[in-house]
């Protein structure tokens, strides 16, 4: 499973936007992510890859900031996941 | 104070979605009740409802804009857009501030709901979609117009069950009537027809088994239905000054509370709103040259109604025509309301009395003209409307020609 190109995809449909715009280093401010978006975007990740991801967006500093972040955090989950 | 009047007038009805297609329907007597599509059956017995079935979201929003709509704000985000536009109004930054947003709704974004405890309850998941709450907060609708349309002045939501689109009307006329607002976009929405919303009234055992016979005396009850009606409200000398065509006045608005039974109707409640109107309107009841009843359909309603409007109209009953639009219509609660003001804004405005569709049999019980399944052309200077809401909460509207 290529989690990268999952999470791009699940990005994409969130934003409503073409996923062919995300790179690993594109910023989700940059996109015009606004903080519902963001939420609605851990929801998707968190239906999609079965896990669950802890995010306070009204903490300083939780939020997300590249699409390649996203990836790396969906990835440990996952790993996680796998070895319990 | 000032005189209000109507200038603009947007629906999203069962029987169209524009005022050419919703107006001649009324007239016609041709019903929007139909066959429930596009739910899950299997566990309702109802059949039929006053389903909207040519609504298209995607066509009138973007995808991102959509998805924090649910149902009932799409249809009053489109009802408002409309009603601007039948309005010829331009809405400056500077009357944007001075525009009131007051919209009535009773059961909030169901669909969100519905969606959502289905994942909950039914599928086990251990989330749910985070836009439930936007999308279902009563006051979703009422903000999403505010939004959409740039307006910025006084705003809330009235819910008061089957009154909330005529008690929304009513507040924004004493607004514009007191000079506190120049413009108000106000009106009803209700999108209710979810297997748990159907499920809920079928259990009050309410809904008639096939469909909605208002004063007849084969009547069985309710049909539910869905839509909203938005209207520009504005003083008459504003419309007189940008020439604007003027449908109907607003002139009187009267409440009550039944404070009696929680679903039950009650004459006494019905007509102390009846004669609020009226003193609010300074007219006699003689002044009134048709009525838009509530008409729900239900035994017990259309017979208290009745009475209420013997009561109220002492020596004009026998001549007086009284019609329920909501045998085309169907019940939708929220925005039944305003629906209705919108059928008798467009009866002054045409001079066309509505029928009563799907009457069959006289019913001692419902002693009026209810103009049966045929228009009528008539002289109508004064309309009255009706909504009586469960928990006993009461609201009449007066209209009048604007002249």
């Amino acid at each position: 499973m290529d989690i990268g190109h999952d999470v791009k995809l699940v990005i994409a449909k969130a934003l409503k936007i073409p996923v062919e715009r995300l790179t690993d280093e594109t910023k989700l401010e940059d996109l015009g992510a606004e903080s519902l978006d963001v939420i609605e975007m851990v929801f998707e990740l968190e239906e999609k890859f079965d896990i669950t991801i802890s995010l306070n967006p009204n903490a300083e500093g939780r939020s997300f900031g590249t699409v390649g972040d996203v990836s790396r955090a969906v990835k440990n989950l996952v790993d996680a996941k796998a070895t319990q | 104070m000032n005189r209000v009047v109507i200038t603009g007038i947007g629906v999203a009805s069962p029987v169209g979605l524009t005022l050419d297609e919703f107006w001649p329907a009324l007239v016609e007597g041709r019903s929007g009740i139909r066959p429930l599509s596009n739910i899950p059956m299997e566990r309702l017995s109802t059949r039929q409802a006053a389903q909207i079935v040519d609504f298209d979201p995607a066509s009138y929003f973007e995808p991102k804009y959509l998805g924090l709509l649910d149902r009932f704000s799409q249809f009053a985000v489109y009802a408002a857009r409309a009603a601007v536009r039948d309005a010829s109004l331009e809405i400056s930054e500077e009357l944007a501030l001075e525009t009131a947003t007051i919209i009535g709704n009773s059961a909030g974004g169901q669909n969100a709901i519905d969606d959502s405890y289905f994942k909950l309850y039914g599928q086990n998941s251990p989330r749910v979609h985070p836009l439930t709450i936007p999308r279902w907060m009563v006051n979703a609708a009422g903000s999403h117009v505010s939004i959409d349309l740039g307006l910025k002045g006084p705003a809330w939501t009235v819910a008061s069950a089957c009154a909330s689109g005529a008690h929304a009307i009513g507040q924004a006329f004493h607004l514009l009537r007191n000079g506190q607002v120049q413009v108000a976009l106000a009106g009803g929405t209700e999108a209710c027809l979810t297997v748990g919303t159907i499920k809920a009234w079928e259990a009050l055992r309410v809904l008639s088994p096939d469909t909605c016979r208002p004063f007849s005396k084969t009547r069985s009850g309710i049909v539910l239905g869905e839509g909203a009606a938005m209207f520009v409200l504005e003083t008459r000398e504003n419309a007189l000054k940008r020439d604007a065509r003027i449908y109907a006045e607003l002139l009187g608005f009267g409440m009550s509370a039944d404070a009696a039974d929680i679903t039950a109707p009650n004459v006494g409640g019905a007509l102390r709103a009846m004669n609020a109107a009226l003193r609010d309107a300074e007219l006699n009841a003689d002044d009134i040259d048709y009525v838009n009843a509530h008409g729900t359909g239900t035994p017990l309603n259309d017979k208290s109604e009745s009475e209420a409007l013997h009561l109220a109209f002492p020596t004009k009953i026998d001549r007086m025509p009284v019609s329920s639009s909501k045998a085309v219509l169907g019940h939708s609660l929220g925005a039944a309301g305003a629906l209705e003001i919108a059928a008798s804004a467009l009866a002054l405005h045409t001079q066309t009395i509505p029928p009563t569709a799907n009457f069959e049999e006289s019913d001692p019980e419902c002693a009026l003209d209810c103009v049966p399944n045929v228009a009528r052309e008539a002289r109508i200077r004064n309309v009255m409307s009706n909504s009586f809401a469960f928990g006993g909460l009461n609201a009449v509207i007066v209209l009048g020609t604007g002249l």
